[in-house]
């Protein structure tokens, strides 16, 4: 008895899916034929008519009327098939809208991922469908029959799998990569995930034990379910943080109208035609408002959500009103959970994903008066419905009977008995009054402050998301950084071409300082400081940098020695590439700022045994070189007293000889010699060319022009961040002027 | 009147001139920023208010205290908040006039030391003010709504205590820039002599720990709080009144802010002779302005210049050079500075001592009290939270360690080595002693413990957990500081009143406190339900803190990597 109908049926069904097949097979070849070069749009058209048949069928009347009729169609108790076909239909009724949703969105979002989808997924979802096509009608709708339903149904999976047949067949060539197997399988069931209509865990955990009752749930089964809705949003964050904005909308979009689906999911179309029946719940609202602002982009909408309606989810989640004596898996629960998770953190996920900006004032002004819109909205509705609740009204071909409602919870004491008598005794001031004999009652006090509350606590929790996003922010510019770090040491383990990290980037030219395009920009500038800047220093010279102030002097200085960062270019000490090889090529250096920094309360030794510890210098070595330097710059009297006690020009000496004491290779001053005494001034000029004599570099600023003359072999001059020459003191004195005349010259053009 | 004129003529500029350095008032500039100050503010406020004024109302109602007392508790906590802003006021001032950076500059200036004194004084009220508006007069709006709640205060006094406060604040800054004078001069003794300071220093902590110890032995042998409520409550009442009568010029403050209690009327009453009090208040106020004019202006020049000057030490023999392994050489030098600057060790070292002696005492009184299991819970919660707030909450002075090196820091960026253990350095003083005291407070959680029958694993686990969680928020502190340094700021003006870091490390140090506390309980509560003992709670809280400890450092090393040199 049972194998004839299911023959019957199955025969009539499976003409609707043949015939959709043909049919689109066919305007496939027609298309390919007389509109080629109209494909992407014929595709998008497919696409929008496959959608309409998916949500005709998906709003179609299903028979269920009863509870236990509910439960004996979806649970894998048995009902009137068995359990392995409830599975079978269950699982494919469930797939199948993820597949649905990839089909419907491939012609609008190309990249390679939603081409996979569809390829990878679709089609083998739609082919299974076509043979699970039976028990996947009896679950939808609680019967065997072929009703409108089961005719939609076939057609809707023949169309499915015609338009999957056509994008297999299209995109043949383009073949998933073995790396990407991991990212299409997580994220394909994570979609799925999003699309679970409410009553699968029930179906999958059944009743249970008798005792999971939403009640038995302890505080901190409570906070395991908060730690969860907020551990999803950040996995998502995470995934989608370097994608492009095209395909964080992609993912959002399937996420959101998976999850909406799943929201009408219990429902049919007689749902959408009952105002009291519509989702006029702020969160509830909320499902579908997300929608349209992923697809259609509309950016006060968006701030309306943003404002409005995570608040909203917040306090929901915080306060749920199912009834506790439910189960936990219930399909009223289950929805309730998944309906605020994702009122809650899709706009907050779509701000810190960047796809629409953080809010100003301004949109805060436009959501506030969406929101009074709202309001006004929902107060009228529930007035009227509760004037007119019981009454039965016939229209659309059915008797409805309007019930009374309660939106946005103003017009019960579901929130007010949560704030106490206080909250109830202002409830309880009512004004009413008689139209058409229907008793109309509004709560105008306790009504008006809900709204003001609720718009200012909209405007501070403003704040919180900002705290959040601050965060995120850090985060992820954290992880660039530390991503340019690695990329840094890949290039050096490149370029060093199997050489030990220890040794120097450039092999073999010896003592050498080299500026390669080198530019600096602070912060968020849009300016360099200094650009594209290029200078070869080499061993046994004194090389003088002049300029005005603010030129890059410093800059240049402060990049080379390692105080901050290098924007572009590279900079090499002795071979030693300043970014990558930061310790080696600091190790070469002895720098003397253009402003002591000491330690005040350590003595002059201390402070001199400290930085030589650092360079690691011998006992032997520090005690010749410290005992040299103390003599040479007259601090035998001083050397063991504390810094703090030191005139500017002591500090001065401490800081160069600490500078000297590991006898580096590049000597770097700036400014060094201000506020040193005449004799300071030559025992430093005297050292500076004996340094040089060792084969060292001495490369050192100065707005002293004349002892840069004497000084150094080579000079350069630089302005406005831009190395104008390099120059020997010979060739200057070839054309006949004075350094001073020259660099006036230079700088002055 | 011309005079007056000129000489706030000549104040405006060097007032604002200091204002601006000593506070931050970028956020003024844009519009977002702006409405966030004042919405947190206000909010903060707004809390802090309502908070003191529900406290009152339901400790009355239940009967804790007598609402008619009311006025007396605020003068309790007013002369509390004004002794201790008087220690304060006296130490920042001593700082603020005679040792401040900018005193190398401001002297430069063609004003009179009359008027640079003054100045100093404006801007140290002002700064002062701006601090209190954080407690004391939210407190203080707090008490006068809890009051009218009750129908103890007159409505009107909204509008009037602002007034005599002011004033009081005014004498308290003016009296501190007075006792700032003698204070100097035992500040240079101690920094001549620093062994003398330690020996003070010593000296105080042993008579505390003495007076906490004679404290102990008053404490009964078993406390029985519902049934000795009334007599404890009487004389908690009458210890009260004794305080409001010896602290008489705080009370005629008060008075004068609340109003006045009469034989005829229930509570307090603004009367004309409340306002005749602040107009005396008034006048003290001016006599001090005229102290201060006559005292310290002869000599402010004088001393404010001689704190640019040192005295060397002729040293006869030059020492020796000494070589230490690259590393320790961090550790050394940390060890140095903090043994020579006995500012900030001691401050630790204050915490450090006090920690377990305060938690000592508090468990003989809780020993005292007779408690059911849950309310035995509570006690071990609260013990927790008595151990890791004093510790975190002085890890703010960590948030201001490199700071503070001003732009000796920048050097050490040029210096070949990875910087991961010079930073770390810093803090592994302060570390090293925590952990002493902390170990303390396990011994005296374990005393208090045993009580109960529990066993030695319990302490054992709560210390190491405690130790951890320390790590972690030393770690977050410095994270702070290498994320937003104020180099320049300590570089040139020598202080900052207002760290942003500070102030960050101190609210998550209270916010972590409570929350170590209450997930302390929630763990004990589901353990020993289970198991009957917490042995279980605390390995779950230890393998919390590690978590804490590892995530803060990896985030000070990866931070410290990738922004340390941008910074």
């Amino acid at each position: 008895m049972i194998f004839a109908r299911v023959y019957n049926t199955g025969r009539m069904l499976y003409i609707f899916v043949l015939a959709s097949i043909a049919i689109f097979t066919g305007l496939y070849f027609l298309s390919k034929k007389f509109w080629s070069d109209k494909r992407h749009l014929i595709e998008k058209i497919c696409s929008l008519v496959f959608a309409g048949i998916f949500l005709i069928r998906f709003f179609s009347v299903r028979n269920i009327q009863t509870l236990s009729e509910y439960f004996d169609t979806f649970a894998l108790l048995g009902g009137y098939q068995n359990k392995f076909l409830n599975l079978v239909g269950n699982l494919l009724g469930w797939v199948e809208i993820t597949a649905a949703i990839f089909l419907m969105l491939r012609p609008f979002f190309r990249f390679k991922t939603s081409v996979w989808y569809v390829k990878y997924f679709s089609s083998v979802v739609f082919a299974l469908c076509l043979i699970g096509i039976y028990p996947m009608l009896s679950m939808i709708q609680g019967s065997y029959d072929l009703t409108f339903t089961g005719a939609m149904l076939g057609i809707e999976i023949g169309t499915g799998f015609a338009l999957c047949l056509y994008y297999f067949l299209t995109g043949l060539k383009r073949h998933i990569s073995k790396h990407s197997y991991p990212e299409v399988a997580l994220t394909a069931t994570f979609i799925n995930f999003a699309t679970m209509q409410c009553f699968i865990p029930y179906f999958f955990f059944g009743l249970g034990n008798i005792n999971n009752h939403v009640y038995d749930m302890s505080i901190f089964h409570r906070v395991f379910i908060y730690i969860f809705l907020i551990a999803l949003p950040l996995t998502l964050y995470f995934s989608l943080r370097n994608a492009n904005p095209v395909k964080i909308r992609y993912f959002l979009l399937i996420i959101a109208i998976g999850t909406t689906l799943a929201y009408f999911g219990t429902g049919d179309w007689r749902d959408l035609v009952q105002p009291w029946e519509l989702p006029f719940h702020l969160c509830n609202l909320a499902m579908v408002l997300i929608c349209i602002v992923l697809i259609f982009k509309p950016k006060r909408l968006f701030y309306f959500t943003y404002f409005i309606n995570v608040f909203g989810a917040i306090l929901a989640m915080l306060m749920p009103n199912y009834d506790e004596f439910l189960l936990v898996f219930d399909p009223t629960v289950v929805h309730f959970w998944a309906n605020h998770m994702i009122a809650f953190w899709m706009p907050l996920l779509c701000v810190a994903l960047k796809l629409y900006e953080r809010p100003k004032l301004k949109q805060y002004f436009y959501s506030s008066v969406g929101f009074l819109g709202y309001f006004i909205l929902v107060f009228v509705l529930n007035t009227v419905f509760t004037a007119y609740q019981g009454t039965v009204v016939h229209y659309l071909w059915n008797d409805f009977t309007i019930r009374g409602t309660d939106f946005f919870f103003i017009n019960s004491t579901f929130i007010a008995e949560k704030l106490g008598d206080w909250a109830e005794s202002l409830f309880n001031i009512t004004v009413t009054w008689t139209l058409n004999g229907k008793p109309f009652t509004i709560h105008p006090i306790y009504q008006f402050i809900y709204f003001t509350v609720y718009t200012l606590i909209g405007f501070g929790v403003w704040f919180v998301y900002q705290l959040f996003f601050d965060i995120a922010d850090s985060h992820y510019d954290l992880h660039l950084r530390l991503r340019g770090i690695r990329l840094d040491k890949i290039a050096l383990q490149s370029s060093l071409d199997g050489r030990s990290l220890d040794e120097p980037m450039e092999k073999d030219v010896g003592t050498q300082l080299k500026l390669e395009h080198f530019s600096k920009k602070y912060g968020t500038n849009n300016y360099y400081s200094v650009e594209d800047a290029n200078l070869e220093v080499k061993g046994g010279e004194v090389f003088g940098f002049l300029g005005p102030n603010g030129a890059g002097k410093s800059t240049i200085i402060k990049s080379i020695v390692g105080i901050q960062p290098i924007t572009e270019g590279n900079i090499f000490v002795c071979g030693y590439n300043v970014k990558s090889q930061a310790v080696h090529a600091k190790s070469q250096i002895g720098f003397v700022p253009d402003h002591y920094a000491l330690y005040e309360k350590l003595t002059g030794r201390e402070y001199l045994n400290y930085i030589a510890d650092i360079y690691d210098v011998s006992q032997e070595d520090r005690d010749a070189r410290l005992n040299e330097y103390i003599k040479l710059f007259e601090l035998e009297a001083s050397i063991d007293n504390k810094i703090k006690t030191y005139s500017h020009g002591m500090k001065q000496k401490i800081t160069i000889m600490s500078a000297l004491v590991h006898e580096p290779k590049v000597w770097i001053l700036d400014e060094p010699l201000t506020g040193l005494d005449p004799t300071s001034i030559f025992q430093v000029k005297e050292q500076m060319k004996k340094h040089a004599k060792k084969g060292n570099i001495v490369f050192f600023s100065s707005h002293l022009i004349d002892i840069v003359e004497k000084l150094c072999d080579r000079i350069a001059i630089i302005k406005k961040g831009h190395i104008q020459c390099v120059v020997t003191v010979e060739e200057i004195e070839k054309t006949g002027m004075s350094l001073e005349d020259y660099y006036l010259s230079i700088i002055n053009k | 009147m011309g005079k007056i004129k000129a000489f706030f003529k000549k104040m405006n500029p060097l007032v604002r001139f200091q204002l601006s350095d000593k506070f931050d008032f970028s956020w003024v500039k844009s519009k977002k920023t702006l409405i966030q100050q004042v919405v947190f503010f206000v909010i903060k406020f707004g809390l802090t208010i309502g908070f003191v004024a529900i406290a009152l109302w339901l400790l009355s109602i239940l009967g804790i205290i007598n609402k008619a007392e009311m006025v007396d508790l605020y003068v309790l906590f007013f002369t509390l908040i004004m002794v201790l802003l008087l220690l304060s006021d006296t130490h920042n001032l001593m700082l603020s006039l005679y040792y401040a950076d900018d005193n190398k500059l401001l002297v430069t200036f063609p004003v009179t030391s009359t008027d640079l004194f003054f100045s100093k004084i404006v801007v140290y009220f002002i700064s002062d003010f701006v601090k209190n508006c954080s407690l004391l007069i939210p407190v203080t709006f707090g008490f006068a709504i809890g009051g009218i709640m009750l129908g103890q205060v007159s409505f009107g006094v909204l509008f009037w205590l602002l007034i005599p406060l002011i004033l009081a604040n005014g004498v308290i800054v003016l009296i501190g820039s007075l006792l700032s004078v003698p204070y100097l001069y035992i500040y240079r003794l101690f920094k001549t002599v620093p062994i003398l300071e330690l020996l003070i220093f010593l000296a105080i902590s042993v008579l505390f720990v003495i007076g906490v110890i004679m404290a102990i032995q008053l404490i009964p042998e078993d406390i029985d709080l519902v049934n000795q409520w009334p007599s404890m409550r009487q004389t908690a009442q009458n210890f009260i009144a004794q305080i409001c009568e010896y602290v008489f010029p705080f009370t005629f403050v008060v008075r004068s802010m609340f109003g006045k209690h009469g034989a005829s009327y229930l509570g307090y009453r603004l009367l004309g002779s409340c306002f005749i009090d602040a107009a005396i208040l008034l006048g003290i106020f001016v006599a001090f302005i005229a102290i201060c004019y006559f005292v310290i202006k002869p000599f402010f020049f004088y001393m404010m210049t001689k704190s640019f000057e040192f005295e060397k030490n002729i040293v006869d023999q030059p020492k020796p050079n000494k070589k230490h392994r690259k590393y320790l050489t961090f550790v050394n030098k940390e060890l140095i500075l903090n043994i020579r600057d006995i500012d900030i060790s001691g401050t630790f070292l204050l915490v450090y001592i006090l920690a377990p002696v305060l938690l000592f005492f508090m468990n003989k009184v809780f020993s005292a009290i007779s408690t059911r299991l849950d309310g035995e819970i509570m006690t071990y919660a609260f013990n927790i939270m008595l151990i890791v707030l004093p510790y975190l909450a002085s890890n703010s002075v960590i948030a201001t360690l490199y700071s503070k090196e001003g732009r000796a820091a920048y050097m050490k960026k040029t210096k070949p080595i990875s910087l991961i253990f010079p930073l770390s350095s810093k803090i592994f003083f302060y570390f090293g002693l925590s952990i002493i005291s902390i170990v303390g407070c396990g011994f005296v959680f374990a005393d208090y413990a045993s009580n109960a029958g529990i066993g030695a694993l319990v302490p054992i686990l709560l210390t190491i957990s405690v130790i951890f969680i320390q790590f972690a928020h030393m770690y977050y502190s410095v994270t702070l500081d290498i994320m937003n340094p104020q180099n320049e700021v300590y570089a040139t003006v020598g202080e900052n009143n207002n760290n942003p870091n500070e102030n960050k490390s101190t609210l998550v140090a209270l916010i972590a406190s409570a929350l170590v506390a209450f997930v302390s309980f929630g763990l004990m509560r589901e353990t020993h339900l289970s198991d009957g003992n917490f042995n279980i709670a605390f390995i779950k809280l230890l393998v919390i803190s590690i978590i804490a400890a590892i995530a803060s450092f990896s985030l000070f090393v990866l931070k410290v990597k990738a922004y340390y040199y941008e910074k």
